[in-house]
């Protein structure tokens, strides 16, 4: 099994489409992890502002300690005074409230934790609440999932349907090997890319993020507050984790393109649909949300977005992790045995 | 099924029993049975479209038969798939390879499918192919006949006991069809290697095979040693060229009626018939006046102008080939 992959691997890494596409890659991840010292760009100030606006302008240069303070006690006289409202009877939006009370958490938190305020941030503000352009980069490194997803999908795509494009297919079955096995090792030799590729890629856009920012930055802390209660996360594992969550769409359409691969023997059917289910699954799934289709929440796209799931707002109400990862295990395992059906049964 | 050869081996290395295979609704393949035994050069020969190389692909696993049954080496294909399959080496239809890959390279990928082979077998290979000095170079750079020779190398890679090829001709030089006929006598003869050979081509079987196997429109038409089967094929008939006004319409009308016979239309004008003799093993007994006369007569009331009818010497293999396998014209059926 272990010489079938790397048989496969031999195959698709010394084509030269592949190797300019992982090229591509690495250059990628570079670019991003430089991105604010390209020439061109503007050094941008939005986030600062943001900051600053939610935040209590800073007037004398006071102590950390003392600003960490200061920052906590405005947000809570503000939280205080949107309940006081509310106790009293006046109207008060939820979400203002909701939204004030963790801000207000968040900021206890990070005094409570003499956490370097600079250094952290959360979603909700829209914009990460940090001048650390390490933080704010990390923060959308997952977006480089996107592209191994678009290189997978061209690689799963083609793997079966190559071999019946050139005729090698008639030589491949030929050998003393059952065609579930070859099939098998086809799938793995893009599994396993895939995970290297993820690996290699989050590894390295830490690293280069560490050489274009410095490596101060990784002290940083994602805060978070829901439910009445705040809570930091190491900036490393929150990225590592928002990585890995955003590998699950890519795994997913790579699983499809190479079951569509295998069923129809077209790269280019299957490379497209891939990449269709890739980028244009999430629009699907918010126009059944938005119609309130319920039986949308049985597609595989509306699933694939774990992490929106896990913090409790999902495309479809009521729609837990559990549920979420019940169907994606259906649709891997039906995407699977319908390569493997294809292939065994198809004659070549 | 008769045979010269004694069967000091037991088992056959290919033996197919009564095999059936329809592509949707077309019958492929009409209950062939045949076997290949150890250290025989058996040739598969028909016209296009006979059938050829779909009994290869079921053979090699690339396809499943509707009924019947395939052994190789005594291992069911269907039920042993690897273990039988260890056993064969193929070239199915045109070789191909990977073409952004040396000729080194893609025997790579089958050393490491199959089990035992060193890389001075590989190597022993290439030189028997004589593919030595571009084997480092890309396929896509090879001709026909060198893609054929490194598909006849990846075939014999793993000493099989049983080797298939499919018009392995194809594509090589006059030199490279000799060679390859010497690498195919010779793994046959002194390997004891079992090979199946399929062709169009009756003088490329004449030479390079032991025993012929005929297959026309998906039957087995016969199985013979190749001498044999010429010997019939040129001897057991008898062939007269016809020149009438309508060739086509007196071919059809004559075929019609005389099952017995075989017609093929020459030009507008001309056809040839053969007949069965009825004294076999005798080509020069007299050509059997009675049906003759039945032919001209049917003709005649047909109100077809016979100019001339004369007895047709043509006992070249390509001829014999025509007549074994014609069907009702050279339509491919």
């Amino acid at each position: 099994m272990f010489k079938l992959i790397k048989n496969e691997y031999s195959k698709l890494l010394r084509r030269r489409a592949s190797q300019i596409l992982i090229l591509l890659l690495l250059l990628a991840a570079a670019g991003l992890a430089f991105f604010f010292h390209l020439p061109f760009v503007q050094s941008d100030t939005s986030y600062e502002t943001i900051a600053e606006s939610s935040a209590q302008p800073e007037e004398e240069k006071p102590s950390p300690e003392q600003l960490r303070h200061e920052q906590t006690e405005a947000a809570r006289i503000q939280y205080d005074a949107l309940k006081a409202n509310k106790d009293a009877g006046i109207p008060v939006d939820q979400a203002a409230l909701d939204k004030a009370e963790n801000t207000y958490l968040e900021h206890q938190y990070i005094e409570d934790h003499d956490l370097d305020y600079t250094l952290t941030f959360d979603k909700d503000y829209g914009y990460a609440v940090t001048d650390s352009l390490l933080i704010r980069t990390l923060n959308s490194a997952p977006m480089l999932m996107t592209l191994i997803a678009l290189v997978m999908i061209v690689f799963a795509g083609g793997i079966i349907a190559n071999e019946t494009s050139q005729g090698t297919i008639k030589f491949l079955l030929i050998n003393p090997v059952r065609r579930g096995k070859i099939l098998w090792s086809k799938y793995l030799c893009c599994l396993s890319l895939l995970v290297f590729l993820t690996f290699l890629l989050f590894g390295l856009e830490i690293l280069l993020l560490g050489i274009s920012y410095g490596f101060s930055g990784y002290a940083g802390e994602y805060v978070h507050a829901a439910n009445g209660a705040a809570a930091g996360t190491p900036i490393l594992l929150y990225g590592f984790q928002q990585f890995m969550l955003a590998a699950v769409n890519p795994l997913l359409m790579m699983t499809m393109a190479f079951a569509i691969s295998s069923l129809f023997r077209s790269s280019a059917l299957s490379i497209a649909l891939g990449l269709g289910g890739l980028l244009g699954g999430s629009v699907i799934t918010s126009l059944l949300s938005e119609l309130g289709i319920d039986w949308g929440r049985y597609l595989v796209f509306s699933n694939t977005g774990l992490s929106a799931v896990a913090q409790g707002s999902p495309p479809f109400p009521g729609q837990t992790l559990t549920f979420s990862i019940f169907v994606l295990a259906i649709y891997m395992g039906l995407f699977l045995l319908t390569a493997y059906d294809g292939f065994t049964r198809r004659e070549v | 099924m008769n045979s010269n050869t004694d069967r000091a081996e037991a088992t056959p290395a290919l033996s197919i029993r009564h095999l059936n295979k329809a592509i949707g609704k077309r019958q492929i393949l009409k209950d062939i049975s045949l076997e290949c035994r150890p250290g025989e050069v058996f040739g598969f020969l028909g016209p296009n479209g006979a059938g050829k190389t779909t009994t290869i692909r079921l053979v090699c696993g690339l396809i499943r038969a509707d009924s019947g049954e395939i052994e190789i080496c005594g291992e069911n294909l269907e039920k042993q798939f690897e273990k039988a399959m260890s056993h064969v080496g193929a070239i199915v239809e045109n070789p191909e390879h990977y073409r952004h890959m040396t000729g080194w390279q893609n025997l790579k990928l089958y050393q490491n499918m199959r089990p035992g082979i060193s890389e001075e077998r590989m190597k022993e290979v290439v030189h028997l192919v004589g593919l030595e000095n571009r084997i480092h170079e890309q396929v896509r750079r090879y001709s026909l006949g060198m893609r054929q020779r490194l598909g006849v190398a990846q075939a014999l890679l793993h000493r099989p006991k049983l080797l298939i090829l499919d018009e392995p001709t194809n594509g090589l030089d006059p030199a490279g069809i000799r060679q390859l006929r010497d690498i195919l006598k010779e793994t046959a003869h002194r390997d004891g290697t079992a090979v199946l050979v399929s062709s169009h081509l009756m003088s490329e079987m004449e030479l390079m095979c032991d025993r012929v196997g005929l297959i026309v429109n998906g039957e087995i038409r016969d199985i013979k040693p190749i001498g044999e089967l010429i010997q019939e094929a040129c001897g057991g008939s008898a062939a007269f060229l016809y020149r009438t006004d309508r060739a086509e319409t007196a071919a059809r009308l004559l075929r019609e009626k005389i099952p017995e016979l075989s017609a093929r239309l020459l030009t507008e004008h001309e056809f040839l018939i053969y007949l069965k003799n009825q004294e076999k093993g005798s080509p020069e007994t007299a050509p059997l006046p009675e049906p003759l006369s039945l032919c001209n007569r049917l003709l005649i009331e047909a109100g077809i102008s016979l100019y001339t009818v004369s007895e047709y010497q043509d006992h070249t293999l390509e001829d014999a080939f025509i007549r074994l396998t014609e069907e009702g014209g050279s339509q491919i059926v």
